[in-house]
């Protein structure tokens, strides 16, 4: 109990869990809030969600297979894209996959008999043959009736929502950084000496880690669970088949909803358990909890590349869901049907998962009483601290050799925790990248793309002839429809022969709205060449417009948080590390330890800011080129319609350039105005609390709406593009914004080095 | 070399932490003795330009040091009383960071360092991290980087806290030594440390510099007082409880 009190009395800590659990309630209910924005529906919701439901229970009591050709017709009826129509979209969404579910289950069978006649597969002692042997069995008890139409919504959404899981392992890591706290204020030995310091100390911290994992799921998942219904409703559906739930269509068990959400509880806690103890371990094991901490991130980093890099296909699949990362992305995990293939039998990937985490969990507990038991507080005798010690000596004869740079940055890596850093953002970087090229496109724009293909590059007379001719083809084939027509209405032809006849000219209205709106886009940049007089080509705008248009504000928005919270936690200790550290007498006293210090520091910040914006730009550039391409990069600007504003010669690569410029003098700007705070702060809490109020949480308002924030964030001077909107680019409502950034942080730059090389830093 | 003290000034708001302080020093061992709060922290901190004067001039060879800058810099060897250092560096390593801050070029301080480390006595732990090192060797390595560059003005601040008497004996000895051709400042206040190897003593108390002067010439001073010794024999410790505390009998 004690143990508890102490924790319990940790003022920083208890802060740091309420704004974990207010957090964690505010996104999940900011996502049902962006569902909706996402649509371009101009309600709440809650207004949504009422219609939402409304219309579940219109067609509750329909068959099935007729309710998408109901809503079809019930959707032709609104003119306008509203709440309504969307709440039919998402029935009919519903529908249909009830619908495809019967087709599911017979493909288990039909793949079953596939198998039997082709030879290789057919062997009954092989993997193939008994998976499929299996996966019939497994299926066998789940019947297309007990899929019912209903309110799954609010669970279906419950589910995806994934940023609880990085939450709940957040707090859980801030509760084991506690078990050390003795190390870091060095009473360790004070404590290893006392009756109760050792083995039983480390007995309670486990019990403590087991409740306040169940605890911290209990109450993060279970707010989300009562949002969601509160919101959309469906807790009578909580007696259904989980199977109604598209995500848990592989789940061979007979849950109902309300079972499966214990299973997927129990399974949560079991991995959180066995991730949290993971830490302690590691953190007590090991003397220097830095490396520790560090060992836990390079685990960490090595388990997500083999989670999300390894495909379904490989062998090497167990490496996949036996991992770490499979713990904390449970919910998709738990909607598998995957059997691995253990000397050739198919186990269950969940059985396998289970009996990992029992058997970590198993060992990992008496481990870490072991250690606390056995371990001395500053012994290095045992093997995983002579090897540490070794590596260590192997880095510092490297960092030796360093120049003054290189020691510095060897500073923020190790000590200032830079390293770990580096490894999120890779992560954070990473799960931005996009896994699929797919996009669908309706069938419009499906012919639009076919024609930029077919005339990208081309200059505007060429492509204009193109036009023509595909105007004539709609011609004749207006002219043969309206034959078929006439034949029909003079009684020449059947009703059945005209429908198949017509049948062939379905594409007409779409291909003409296509080509209408193809010759539409290359009329204006006709214009636009004939005004500027700049040479244009014909480029498929697609990516470009999602990537630079009037709307990429949104990601932008996202991308000014992200690059600035990981500016800021790398740079806020550049000074007041050694002030902490009380190295600054030492330091300062130095040829170097003024102005050359000083140079380094800003030199530093130029070098995070560039790979902050090369990362983070590059993975925005990566998912455009996945899903769109990037085709004409030395086209004019002005062959993007939505940049037309720009009346420049620039090529489109050229601008993107000068994007990824700006954006980086923008963050050393900032980053010079975090470093002017490390220099004033006593304490890193000063540093990083103050530039993260400043910096970060005005952009994080920006993100999430909030409009007067917008006069104190750098949001839209990082997106460039929401400053540029649609008006001539030079313009003092561009241009004052951008000197004043500039302004601030030489006036920063030069107080810091006034503060550090010849003023008091005390 | 010179290194002059004028009038030195230095206030925390009201608080007076040295109060004009003038005084001479050249090549020899200074030894500052006074109480805690006494102001030869802060004296030594204002000799290295860690912190503003209040007012006062500091010259070496007739030239302020605020306007030498780096060259200023490249005369002095400081060992800070706080141990002040990077917990994650080895031993080696930390000696190789200082150098680079002092300007040394690297095969330089190659020689340098081995040397050093032979000196302060830590070569065997050179290669382990400054976080497992005891008091004692945490000091050793302070004064090894201060060592560093062969400076012209070392100044010391309780060189000798946390060491074994072997270790403060060879230390003693060693500072003796370097006296004969630097200007070495040593704050303390174990007068033992500095009573056979010390110069010149400056008495300080109250941010005032109370007494000075060579310690065979202070402990004639107090001789002639008639008071006893402590311990049967004069020594500085009696120069010490003479001058610098009220309850002296």
């Amino acid at each position: 109990m004690n143990e508890l009190r102490r924790i319990g009395r940790n003022k920083k800590f208890l802060a740091f869990v309420i704004v974990i659990v207010v957090l964690n309630s505010f996104l999940f209910y900011k996502e049902q809030q962006d569902r909706v924005k996402e649509q371009e529906i101009n309600e709440s919701v809650w207004t949504v969600a009422k219609e939402y439901r409304e219309q579940i229970g219109y067609y509750k009591d329909t068959p099935v297979s007729e309710i998408t050709k109901k809503i079809e017709a019930a959707k032709s009826e609104e003119v306008e894209w509203n709440a309504i129509q969307y709440a039919l979209t998402l029935v009919s969404k519903e529908a249909d996959y009830l619908s495809s579910y019967p087709e599911f289950l017979e493909k288990i069978d039909e793949n079953m008999d596939k198998y039997n006649k082709v030879s290789i597969f057919a062997n009954k002692d092989g993997f193939t043959y008994r998976n499929s042997e299996k996966t019939v069995e497994d299926f066998s008890d789940r019947t297309k009736e007990e899929l019912v139409l209903g309110n799954y919504i609010g669970m279906e959404y419950f589910f995806q929502f994934t940023i609880t899981d990085y939450l709940l392992v957040l707090l859980l890591i801030g509760l084991c950084m506690q078990f050390v706290t003795e190390k870091r204020n060095g009473l360790l030995n004070v404590i290893h000496s006392t009756a109760n310091g050792r083995a039983r100390l480390a007995a309670k911290r486990v019990g403590i880690i087991a409740v306040i994992s169940f605890l911290a799921i209990i109450v993060l998942y279970g707010a989300n669970i009562v949002l969601a219904l509160q919101i959309y409703g469906g807790t009578n559906e909580l007696s259904n088949a989980i199977q109604c739930i598209e995500q848990y269509m592989k789940v061979d068990e007979s849950y109902n909803i309300r079972t499966f959400l214990i299973y997927y509880m129990s399974g949560k806690y079991m991995g959180m358990l066995a991730i949290s103890l993971f830490t302690y371990l590691m953190v007590t094991a090991i003397s220097d909890t830095t490396v520790g901490v560090l060992i836990i991130g390079l685990v960490g980093a090595i388990e997500y590349i083999l989670y999300t890099k390894i495909p379904v296909q490989s062998s090497f699949i167990v490496f996949k869901y036996i991992n770490l990362f499979s713990m904390v992305d449970y919910e998709n995990v738990a909607g598998l049907y995957v059997n691995v293939n253990i000397f050739g039998q198919p186990v269950d990937i969940h059985l396998l998962l289970l009996v990992m985490d029992m058997v970590g969990i198993a060992i990992m507990i008496p481990g870490v009483i072991w250690v606390g038991a056995r371990k001395y507080p500053n012994g290095r005798e045992n093997i995983l601290g002579i090897v540490i010690d070794k590596i260590t000596e192997g880095i510092a004869h490297l960092v030796s050799k360093m120049h003054f740079l290189g020691f510095e940055l060897f500073k923020n890596c190790v000590f200032q925790g830079g390293l770990m850093i580096t490894i999120i953002m890779l992560i954070v970087a990473h799960d931005g990248i996009r896994s699929s090229s797919y996009k669908s496109y309706d069938k419009v724009n499906t012919y639009l793309n076919h024609f930029y293909k077919e005339k990208e590059g081309a200059d505007i007379k060429e492509v204009q002839r193109y036009i023509a001719e595909q105007e004539q083809d709609i011609k004749k084939s207006e002219t043969e429809l309206s034959t078929i027509e006439e034949s029909y209405a003079s009684g020449k032809i059947t009703y059945s022969e005209y429908i198949n006849q017509s049948a062939a000219y379905d594409f007409l209205k779409d291909k003409r709205d296509a080509v209408d709106l193809f010759a539409k886009r290359i009329s204006k940049l006709q214009k636009y060449e004939v005004e500027t007089g700049v040479k244009i080509s014909v480029v498929n705008p697609n990516g470009y417009t999602m990537l630079l248009g009037s709307d990429s504000y949104k990601t932008h928005r996202a991308f000014a948080c992200k690059v600035l919270l990981f500016l800021v936690l790398f740079v806020h200790l550049l000074f007041v590390y050694e002030k902490q550290t009380k190295a600054y007498f030492l330091v300062r006293a130095t040829v170097r330890g003024r102005g050359g210090f000083f140079t380094r520091k800003v030199l530093q910040i130029i070098l995070v800011s560039g790979i902050l914006v090369c990362v983070f730009f590059g993975v925005e550039l990566y998912n455009i080129n996945m899903v769109y391409g990037m085709p004409g990069l030395d086209a004019a600007v002005g062959s993007i319609e939505c940049l037309q504003y720009m009346k420049s010669d620039l090529s489109i690569r050229q601008f993107m350039g000068l994007l990824f410029i700006v954006r980086w003098l923008v963050l050393v700007g900032v980053g010079m105005m975090v470093l002017l705070l490390s220099v004033l702060s006593k304490k890193r809490e000063q540093a990083l609390w103050g530039a993260i109020v400043l910096f970060v949480i005005p952009t994080v308002l920006v993100l999430i709406g909030v409009k007067q924030a917008r006069m104190v964030s750098f949001s839209s001077l990082l997106s460039v593009v929401e400053l540029l909107g649609n008006q001539p680019v030079i313009r003092t409502g561009v241009i004052i914004p951008y000197l004043t950034v500039m302004a601030i942080a030489i006036i920063c730059i030069t107080l810091t080095k006034k503060i550090w090389c010849k003023g008091t830093v005390v | 070399m010179k290194l002059e003290l004028k009038e030195l000034r230095k206030c925390y708001g009201n608080k007076e932490a040295l109060k004009e302080l003038t005084y001479s020093l050249e090549d020899g061992i200074y030894a500052l003795l006074g109480p805690n709060g006494a102001g030869k922290s802060t004296l030594m901190n204002l000799i290295t330009d860690n912190i503003k004067r209040t007012s006062g001039i500091i010259r070496v060879d007739g030239q302020e040091i605020l306007d030498m800058g780096k060259s200023y810099r490249k005369l002095i060897g400081y060992m800070p009383q706080q141990q002040g250092n990077y917990d994650q560096f080895t031993g080696k390593t930390f000696l190789y960071y200082i150098a680079e801050l002092k300007g040394i070029k690297k095969r330089e301080a190659k020689k340098q360092i081995e040397s050093l480390l032979k000196v302060v006595n830590l070569e065997a732990e050179a290669n382990r991290k400054i976080a497992g090192y005891s008091g004692g060797m945490k000091q050793r390595i302070l004064l090894a980087q201060a060592l560093l560059g062969d400076p012209r003005i070392l100044i010391l601040d309780e060189p000798t806290a946390g060491l074994d008497p072997k270790e403060r004996i060879r230390l003693r000895n060693f500072i003796g030594n370097l006296g004969k051709e630097k200007i070495v400042i040593v704050a303390t206040h174990i007068v033992s440390d500095i009573e056979t190897i010390a110069d010149h003593v400056l008495l300080i108390k109250g941010g005032s510099l109370i007494h000075s002067g060579a310690p065979e010439k202070l402990i004639e001073i107090v001789k002639e007082q008639g008071k006893e010794p402590i311990g049967g024999r004069y020594s500085l410790e009696d120069v010490y409880m003479y001058f610098l505390e009220d309850d002296y009998e």
